[in-house]
């Protein structure tokens, strides 16, 4: 497709959709259209992907020179461990003071895009309020944040920042900060699955869901007569508009079922002319086709990220988040089993089909994903198990990306040690990187200013760092 | 802890897996939002108080309040339900429900009225055959309130579907729910723990404290924050107690939980030739085999810890098990046995749980923004019956019901009042007043095409199959913006009513209309159909068809606005045959059932 053709098209388009959102001036419209179409070639994306229930690091990112593998085998009684033999040691750019640590066996897309340089692994980042030590935090002189080890809570402290009872995800303040060139919103923010989002909203900007089967219709009766009648649709019509309804409730389940009405025509467009751009993989002599592929879930909410990118000119964006929520993390038992043959197959296919789909749509270097967890998992097991910890582990992964290294330190699997809070219970990994510092950086990546950035994390100013360097 | 006995259950019954949007703090029953300026008519009413005399008189003046009411309690209000509560009142109506038997289990129909009962389809996870037992229960029969209860007792004692050594677990919760509806908070706590299947939801099935692991501290976490206590130190009312600089107070420390994670060790089932006999298999005869147990309760085994523990301020000793005499197995396991006793008491008599529950239950029934007052009321009736027994769930049920908050519309603020239907209330709803049946008298409910959810209502909500124990959505779940956010509100069911919900919920409500609902069973697809004969002989009226109508779905609802919009689409329809009827029948199911007047129920 040529280019004009298809801002010409988009804009027609816009227009058209835009509408029926009322409230837009003419002159907003045409310049919304203007700056969309000059900024085209400057499309950025972020894609969180939230490994829900707490992601366990050392099954992850496994140890591997012979005194930390003795060691993390030791503490891991009863869970199965790759043999050392089958796990090879990532190169980092730094010594790491001689440890060494190798992606789990299962995951050898997520590998090979690491040593291109395309992903790089965030180690030892969690919910911090400020810069803590095993010393503070033994002698009192720092408490832990505020439930840690609650999943919802950690769910929060990674999504939302905010004080307690805050609503707003940095995904949706990230895209709100970035209105004046992205002023169409409507798409800005888009959820798949929607489970446990706290990511998503913001002040201005809401979700909006897509489907992963590319359902994307009005309501249902609007269209045509209902029952014979077209009388009964256009009461229907009238019943979902009402505008002076009082009570909160009423109000706000309008609100939705309007966000479908003002939404569907152009995701539907958006779907429609995707339908077989990027497919899952369908051949099932592939290896582990059941998990890795046909049941896929994650992979297919990638595919539809794939889609809506696509259809950038046609959502009229030129900054976007997703979310998208993988669920199952929560590895108290079995979890040697659930991580590598469900987990681990389906995330690793996931991440090798997206990274390829962004390839040959040539915009890897404009979209970036990333994961999050609400927390990192306990050092010791609990006989085939671990429970919810402290500091974890994430990937972040695009052509962006400054790829192939490992940002933060290595620590010795030594509960004793520094690295280690154990005293209220099992240890578990006291992070060295806040949370706010990684999200921070992508947040910047994605164009949002630095003097905007401590609105949206507010304690990023307590690190010495806003911002960790693989973006 | 091993699984030899169960991987396939280990892999399906996925774990406490989520987390849940704390936008407002988190917590299990996140209390932090309801007082803040809401409630504002029964706010300030002392505890001590009766509740006033006006129009909460026990009997409805009006059908549209007895319809109002039996929302409420019950899947939806029928023409003969409200004819009952209007001869007998409200309270004579939950006695008789009460007195009620318990009717059929759910097992007992999954396992013997379906269609092709066989243990090829019991072990089908394609089949809609666990969700067609609920379905067909709580729209048909006539235990209403009991079946209601264990609805909302299954949101706050969470299971996420799944199977369980190798078969469904499903009907199983649906019945623990059920039998103990009308029990008390102790007794539910008790049958929960022992329950395999919650068991084997939060991984301590198995559990122990040697071989070089420490003790799982799934449940110890999450049976004080989601099922008794949660995460902040409450009033009676509900509030947050707050400490001298203002802040929330936690109910516990990672030391609780850690202490409590020894107290839930040694649970397993029962071995070899002790379960034969003992257990109920798949079949609804005892068991005989793996993978047919569904229905023991877990013993306590001599691996339970025997160190000293601590939680919430209880110390447990440690029970020297080198100075017992061989063969103390009994001594053991004894002692585990009464720790967990200790456990549990300690939870269902802390201070926080009569108003942590009440809350919640309170959320289930009537509104998601209760008075603190109205929660005081409720949370009283918890810590005593009037009997001196504490958290007697129809003490606690018959107060959320007829409290002047739920019955007197003067006490109600009506821009907050009300709760937002969740997908399977209003879906079952629909279901009553349209009398579904598949002609054998089953409601089938699922996938059209089998071995796909392709026709659900909500690929968020299927029965008892939440993403987690954090429940389908959360109760302190609020949105991010509009006019509940604006309000500081709570909409807990606001969580899962997202674009593509409301999207779906209209095409469910049209392809049901045009169709019938289906489902899937040993491969085939099962059909409802639907009886219009609560509603013809309305039919040929338009306002008294629209009447009719708003009366079962919107009792409580202004509705003079919708009246005429339905009025003006029935008349559309002109003709006097059959068919014409019928279109009238749904084109005034359709706009009420996408109405808000009908989505918040008030």
């Amino acid at each position: 497709m040529h280019m004009s053709d298809a801002v010409q098209i988009n804009r027609r388009r816009f227009l058209g959709g835009a509408a029926l959102l009322g409230g837009f001036s003419p002159l907003a419209l045409q310049m919304a259209a203007t700056s969309a179409n000059a900024q085209a070639n400057s499309y950025r994306a972020l894609v969180c992907l939230y490994l829900d229930g707490g992601l366990d690091h050392y099954h992850t990112l496994i140890p591997c020179d012979q005194t930390n593998y003795a060691a993390i085998v030791a503490q891991r009684s009863g869970i199965n461990m790759p043999q050392l033999s089958a796990l090879t040691p990532v190169t980092t750019r730094t010594s790491q003071g001689g440890r060494q640590v190798a992606f789990h066996p299962v995951l050898t897309q997520t590998k090979n895009l690491y040593d291109q340089g395309k992903l790089a692994v965030v180690y030892g980042h969690g919910n911090l309020d400020a810069p803590v030590t095993r010393a503070d935090l033994e002698t009192g002189r720092a408490k832990l944040p505020w439930a840690v080890g609650s999943h919802n809570d950690g769910n929060a402290a990674i999504h939302t920042f905010g004080l307690e009872g805050a609503r707003y995800g940095w995904g949706g303040l990230a895209m709100d900060s970035l209105q004046a060139s992205n002023p169409d919103t409507m798409f800005a923010s888009i959820g798949i699955g929607n489970l446990n989002n706290a990511f998503s909203d913001g002040r201005l900007v809401r979700m909006i869901k897509a489907d992963t089967r590319g359902r994307a219709t009005n309501i249902s009766g609007l269209e045509g007569p209902l029952f014979g009648s077209s009388v009964a649709s256009a009461e229907l019509d009238a019943i979902l508009r009402r505008a002076d309804m009082t009570n909160a409730l009423d109000k706000d389940y309008l609100e939705v079922n309007q966000r479908v009405m003002s939404s569907y025509r152009r995701l539907g467009e958006a779907f429609a002319a995707t339908q077989s751009l990027a497919p899952i993989p369908t051949d099932t002599t592939l290896p582990n086709y059941a998990v890795a592929w046909r049941d896929n879930d994650v992979a297919a909410a990638l595919r539809t990220v794939v889609r809506c990118i696509a259809s950038r000119a046609t959502l009229n964006v030129n900054r976007q988040v997703f979310f998208i929520n993988m669920r199952n993390f929560d590895t108290h038992g079995n979890m040697a089993n659930d991580l590598e043959k469900r987990n681990f197959l389906r995330l690793d296919a996931a991440l090798g089909y997206f990274y390829a789909a962004l390839t040959s749509m040539g915009l890897e270097n404009n979209v970036t994903l990333f994961t999050t967890s609400e927390f990192g998992r306990s050092l010791k097991s609990n006989g085939d198990g671990t429970d919810h910890g402290w500091g974890g582990v994430s990937f972040v992964m695009g052509g962006a990306v400054k790829g192939g290294d490992i940002y933060g330190n290595l620590v010795d699997v030594n509960p004793a040690g520094p690295g280690f809070l154990a005293t209220n219970g099992p240890p578990i990994s006291i992070p060295t990187i806040a949370n706010q510092q990684y999200c921070a950086t992508l947040a910047s990546w994605l164009g949002v200013p630095d003097a905007i950035l401590p609105t949206i994390f507010p304690n990023l100013n307590r690190f010495a760092s806003t911002k960790l360097g693989f973006l | 802890m091993f699984v030899s006995f169960l991987p396939k259950a280990r892999v399906a019954l996925f774990l406490c897996a989520a987390a849940l949007l704390s936008s407002c703090g988190g917590g299990g029953g996140d209390s932090s939002l309801q007082s803040s300026g809401q409630g504002v008519g029964a706010g300030g009413s002392p505890p001590a108080l009766p509740p006033p005399p006006g129009p909460n008189a026990d009997k409805p003046a009006t059908r549209v309040e007895a319809a109002r009411f039996l929302n409420q309690a019950t899947f939806g209000a029928t023409g003969a339900d409200i004819d009952r509560v209007m001869s007998i009142g409200y309270s004579a109506w939950i006695d008789e429900q009460f007195a009620m038997p318990r009717g059929r289990t759910f097992r007992n129909w999954y396992l013997e009225d379906g269609v092709n009962s066989n243990r090829a389809e019991y072990l089908d996870p394609n089949s809609d055959r666990e969700s067609a037992a609920w379905f067909t229960r709580v729209t048909r029969e006539p235990d209403q309130l009991r079946l209601r209860m264990a609805w909302a007792l299954s949101q706050i004692f969470v299971i996420n579907g799944g199977t369980l050594m190798g078969g469904t677990a499903l009907p199983v919760w649906m019945d623990l729910t059920a039998d103990n509806a009308f029990g008390t908070y102790r007794t539910m706590l008790e049958k929960v723990t022992f329950s395999p299947v919650m068991g084997n939801m939060l991984s301590y099935l198995w559990n122990r404290d040697s071989n070089g692991a420490v003790p799982d501290q799934n449940y110890a976490r999450e049976i004080m924050q989601l099922f008794s206590i949660g995460l902040w130190e409450l009033n009676q009312d509900g509030t947050p107690k707050l400490d001298s600089a203002g802040n929330r107070i936690p109910t516990y420390t990672q030391a609780d939980v850690v202490g409590l994670s020894s107290v839930f060790t040694g649970l397993a089932l029962a071995t070899g030739g002790d379960r034969k006999g003992t257990c109920i298999g798949y079949n609804g005869k005892p068991a005989q085999g793996e993978p047919e147990y569904i229905a023991c309760e877990l013993s306590v085994w001599n691996w339970t810890s025997t160190k000293a523990k601590s939680f919430l301020g209880v110390s447990i000793a440690a029970l020297d098990v080198a100075k017992l005499p061989a063969n103390s197995e009994a001594t053991i396991q004894a002692y585990g046995r009464k720790n967990i006793g200790i456990a549990l008491d300690t939870l269902a008599n802390h201070a926080n749980t009569p108003p942590f529950i009440a809350r919640n239950l309170i959320q289930r029934f009537t509104t998601s923004n209760p008075s603190p007052a109205y929660v005081r009321r409720v949370a009283d009736k918890f810590v005593d019956n009037g009997n001196g027994v504490r958290g007697d769930f129809k003490a606690v049920l018959k107060q959320i019901l007829l409290d002047p908050e739920a019955r007197d519309p003067s006490q109600q603020d009506k821009a907050i009042y009300g709760k937002l239907r969740e997908p399977l209330l209003a879906q079952v709803h629909y279901s009553r007043v349209l009398r579904a049946s598949d002609g054998k008298g089953n409601v089938w409910a699922g996938s059209g095409g089998c071995k796909d959810y392709h026709g659900v209502i909500s690929e968020l909500e299927r029965p008892y199959a939440a993403p987690s124990v954090f429940n389908y959505y959360r109760p302190g779940f609020s949105p991010a913006s509009g006019e509940a956010a604006r309000r500081n509100l709570v909409v807990p069911e606001m969580q899962i009513t997202d674009t593509v919900a409301v999207m779906d919920w209209a095409t469910y409500v049209k392809q049901t209309l045009d169709r019938g609902g289906t489902g899937c069973s040993g491969g085939a697809r099962r059909q409802n159909t639907f009886d219009y004969g609560e509603l013809l002989p309305f039919a040929d009226t338009p306002t008294v068809l629209a009447d009719e109508v708003l009366l079962r779905f919107a009792a409580g609802s202004d509705t003079a606005t919708l009246r005429a919009n339905l009025v003006r689409a029935i008349e559309s329809v002109s003709g006097t045959t059959s068919a014409d009827r019928i279109n009238r029948i749904k084109i005034a199911v359709m706009l009420t059932l996408l109405s808000p007047e009908y989505r918040v129920q008030r």
